[in-house]
């Protein structure tokens, strides 16, 4: 079982399974419940102080839905924020634990979890045209640039000679 | 013995403004030096119907210290002729427990110059030795006189001695001793640090607190008890009943003296943040005296970041790291330098973290390792005394018989003599060298101010230099949008020419002051716009984060590479503010995300509001502790420091940004006792009180039983009521 708080989207990013696959969620605001999952399926919103989620498949032999196992792995995207990634695998103790039949990934869209740089940023780069390839020491390696010129000057046809007109 | 109260003083904690104490005016403020001054002040406290809360250097950052009415001192840091409880409390020779004599006696420790192992990495009764500390001492002061026993040994390692070599002054217990591990600075009391949880980074350790195997606790209404284990790796009773009983029994007509052996009590009151009353002693389990090989190097946190969240977690640091190009002919030049030392499992690792980026979302960090090194062998050498390096520089205590003069608490942090651009211990964060030597960075904004000449010369940035290192290639949309690049550079460069001149104008000033006048500057050069700025300050950021985080290797005495902090008074404001959380180890994914919001937000301020923090973020990785309330709960457990001057204006909002961060509840951070400390009732009982350990319920039956059921409420405090410690 996984552990949110907050507000979250989630969204299968993964459903590699022979079964039948959906989350289980409870204690949400307005999102308790099964929502069945395939690739893409995106739930937003879903808001709550300790919601707990469960991933299920369906055993289509007995027509029961079994729980999962669940890893679950924090990380931080600057471009998003908090992102939780539950990776379920079906049928315990039968299961592959290849933790792919059904990937749900779960992205805050609140603050302080909602990524401050998730809007525009002022591109703080330099042009190359304003950069100078140049060595600062004996010791520096050979820039970028000049292995680019040096593999572009080797893939470079030779220009054929021109023969000489006879005088 | 002695007591002194002073009336209408003002109460200052080190790390605030010298003119800006917390409390102005504090009208009782009582200090003492002995156990009996201390019992008579709690006896008499219920009477007064005042509250008070014992403190000592008043180096905590958190209001754990602060008292609603009196204060009771057992180190005033202020000038003044007060009694401080400081030294060692009745020598152990008179209270040992007579198994614990006998086992000592007949189990010889290894001589420190004949060590070849860690001492520090066992925690039984042999190898060790016992000093009964009193609680104001701090750590400087502790370390120092651990060092000097070789020259004036305690009674009972003289009786150890002439029971094994029949010469109280000669014998194995006749060696200087050290600590296991230390924080990274050491002006605070022992026991003020230790109670708050304060650790090194010593990560095959258990912090300071777990050092400590009795304590002699005062109670609210005097009544006193001697603390130990029920059960621990010592094996035996530390003091004797009966001599516990002839010295302490009748210290005060009107009070009763216990002897409490008992885990949980134990556990409790260690880390018990000042709540259970003051404890005036206590005994420490020190070991013979070592050096420690400090290594460094620099990289970006996205490598290590991903070295962390392999299988291996933190231990992927286990042996030496070294990064870059040049990896293999350093590792090989470190092999060559250190032989075995250097392919042996190290026992400290910190990694700290420039907050600003460069290169858009990368950031520099200064890995931290370190090993156990052999006192005798040459590295340990300082080549110009014969003397293990960093002993003279730091740890010579006043009054010492070779009339040498004092260092210890006196001194910049050790520095090696003959190490090239050694920049001394990486020890502490950002506020232990807040109060260092600023002046280098003029050295490092003209090497700036040079560079920007150079573009506006060359209409182009040199890779390799300054500004490359700090800047992407890109589109430039900044960049272009500027109508004349070199026009605006050229009045870059002229203020980084004054600003330059006006850091060295500013004489011996801290690190601290130069880093906020350099902040400023570059805000205020007019028509220069924003981009530009931020550009500049993260290239400036960065060089003087690599500046203090730069590759160095040597080795030192134990204390002379564990305690970074700078002790030359430069008249340092001392205006920071430092917080530090700390997260299961196991869990790089969690504490990582947690370290990368944090650094989201900075890029973020410094992009969209033009502010900068200037701080550090460090981690540290340690053992779990024993204290039922450590903020060190885990098995293993990483402590995440977050420091920064307030005077900055990016650094207060970067700090409490993290505050709510740790707070929330996807990352439940635990906080250090002893720094910025917001937690409330309920956050405590959730981070502390979850099955089967339940601490928190635990810690409050211990409270209960020293508080008379919780009817003597003398050391509660508005701190102890927000965060819940109390006894119901």
């Amino acid at each position: 079982m996984a552990k949110l708080s907050g507000k979250w989207t989630l969204r299968a990013v993964g459903n590699d399974a022979g079964w039948q696959q959906r989350i289980f969620i409870s204690g949400s605001d307005a999102h308790d419940g099964p929502h069945p999952m395939v690739l893409g399926t995106t739930i937003p919103h879903v808001e709550g102080n300790a919601i707990n989620i469960i991933a299920q498949a369906l055993n289509p032999d007995l027509n029961v839905w079994i729980d999962s196992l669940i890893q679950e792995a924090m990380n931080w995207d600057n471009s998003t924020g908090l992102q939780v990634t539950l990776s379920a695998d079906d049928n315990p103790p039968y299961g592959d634990l290849d933790f792919n039949d059904l990937v749900v990934l779960c992205t805050a869209e609140d603050e302080p979890l909602a990524s401050p740089l998730a809007g525009p940023r002022p591109d703080l780069t330099i042009p190359e045209r304003f950069f100078k390839w140049r060595r600062v020491n004996p010791e520096q390696k050979p820039t970028p640039r000049k292995e680019k010129e040096k593999a572009k000057s080797k893939a470079r046809p030779k220009k054929p000679v021109r023969p000489r007109r006879p005088r | 013995m002695a007591k002194k109260t002073l009336h209408h003083v003002p109460w200052r904690r080190f790390h605030d403004p010298k003119n800006n104490p917390k409390r102005p005016d504090v009208a009782d403020v009582l200090c003492a030096d002995e156990g009996a001054d201390f019992i008579d002040i709690c006896q008499k406290r219920p009477a007064t119907g005042l509250k008070l809360k014992a403190a000592g250097s008043h180096w905590s950052l958190s209001d754990s210290t602060i008292s609603d009415d009196s204060a009771l001192e057992t180190h005033w840091p202020d000038a003044g002729a007060v009694p401080l409880n400081t030294g060692l409390a009745v020598d152990m020779l008179q209270i040992i427990s007579d198994p614990l004599f006998n086992f000592m006696a007949h189990t010889s420790p290894v001589a420190p110059d004949a060590a070849v192992q860690d001492p520090c990495l066992t925690s039984g009764a042999s190898n060790c030795f016992f000093v009964h500390l009193k609680s104001g001492t701090r750590v400087y002061e502790a370390y120092s006189l651990l060092d000097g026993m070789a020259a004036a040994p305690t009674d009972l390692a003289k009786e150890l001695n002439k029971k094994i070599t029949r010469d109280p002054m000669i014998g194995p217990y006749s060696v200087p001793w050290g600590f296991m591990t230390l924080g990274g600075s050491a002006g605070q009391t022992v026991f003020g640090a230790l109670t708050t949880g304060t650790h090194g980074g010593d990560y095959r350790q258990r912090p300071i607190a777990d050092a400590v195997v009795a304590m002699h606790l005062v109670t609210d209404g005097g009544d006193h008890f001697w603390i130990e284990r029920a059960s621990s790796t010592i094996e035996f009773p530390i003091a004797n009943d009966q001599k516990l009983k002839s010295i302490y029994g009748n210290l005060h007509p009107n009070v009763s003296f216990q002897i409490v052996r008992d885990n949980d009590l134990f556990d409790a009151v260690v880390v018990g943040v000042g709540r259970f009353g003051v404890v005036v002693s206590m005994v420490l389990r020190v070991v013979p005296q070592y050096c420690l090989l400090e290594h460094r190097r620099l990289t970006d946190w996205s490598l290590i970041k991903a070295m962390l969240k392999t299988p291996a977690h933190h231990h992927a640091f286990d042996t030496g790291v070294f990064f870059g190009s040049d990896a293999a002919t350093d590792q090989a030049g470190f092999a060559r330098r250190f032989g075995a030392v250097a392919t042996a499992q190290n026992r400290f690792l910190q990694i700290a973290i420039n907050p600003s980026p460069h290169l858009r979302d990368e950031h520099r960090v200064g890995v931290t390792q370190r090993w156990f090194h052999p006192n005798t062998a040459p590295e340990a050498i300082d080549p110009n005394t014969g003397d293990v390096r960093g002993r003279r520089e730091r740890g010579i205590a006043s009054g010492n018989p070779e009339g040498l003069p004092e260092t210890a608490g006196t001194t910049a942090s050790y520095s090696p003599p003959d190490t090239l651009g050694g920049s001394g211990s990486s020890s502490g964060n950002f506020l232990d060298h807040a109060c260092s030597d600023g002046n280098f960075i003029a050295g490092i904004v003209r090497e700036a101010a040079k560079e920007i000449e150079k573009i506006i010369t060359d209409n182009a940035v040199t890779a390799g230099g300054i500004a490359a290192a700090a800047i992407a290639l890109g589109a430039g949309a900044e960049v272009l949008a500027i109508a004349s690049v070199c026009a605006v550079l050229a009045a870059v460069a002229l203020a980084l020419e004054a600003l330059a001149d006006a850091i060295d104008a500013l004489g011996d000033a801290s690190l601290a002051q130069t880093v906020q006048t350099t902040i400023d500057t570059i805000e205020d050069i007019p028509g220069v716009p924003q981009s530009i700025k931020i550009m500049l300050l993260r290239a400036l950021v960065k060089m003087i984060f690599e500046s203090q985080q730069k590759n160095h290797d040597y080795v030192a005495i134990s204390y002379a590479v564990m305690d970074g902090h700078d002790y030359v008074d430069r008249s340092c404001f001392g205006n920071a503010e430092s917080i530090e959380i700390f997260f299961d180890a196991a869990r790089p994914d969690i504490y990582c995300a947690f370290v990368d919001a944090a650094l989201a937000f900075e890029a973020a301020q410094e992009e969209q509001a033009g502010r900068f923090a200037a701080g550090y973020i460090s981690l540290r990785y340690m053992l779990g502790s024993r204290g039922l309330i450590a903020p060190s709960q885990f098995a293993e457990t990483v402590a995440i420091e977050i420091s920064g001057l307030r005077d900055a204006k990016g650094s207060v909002p970067f700090i409490m940004n993290a505050v709510q961060l740790a707070r929330d509840p996807m990352f439940r951070g635990l906080f250090h006792w002893g720094q910025f400390n917001p937690l409330t009732r309920p956050e405590v009982e959730a981070l502390f009180d979850a099955p089967p350990g339940k601490n928190l319920t635990r810690w409050r039956h211990a409270l209960q039983k020293f508080t008379r059921n919780g009817t003597l409420d003398g050391f509660s405090s508005a701190f102890t009521r927000n965060a819940g410690l109390e006894p119901f």
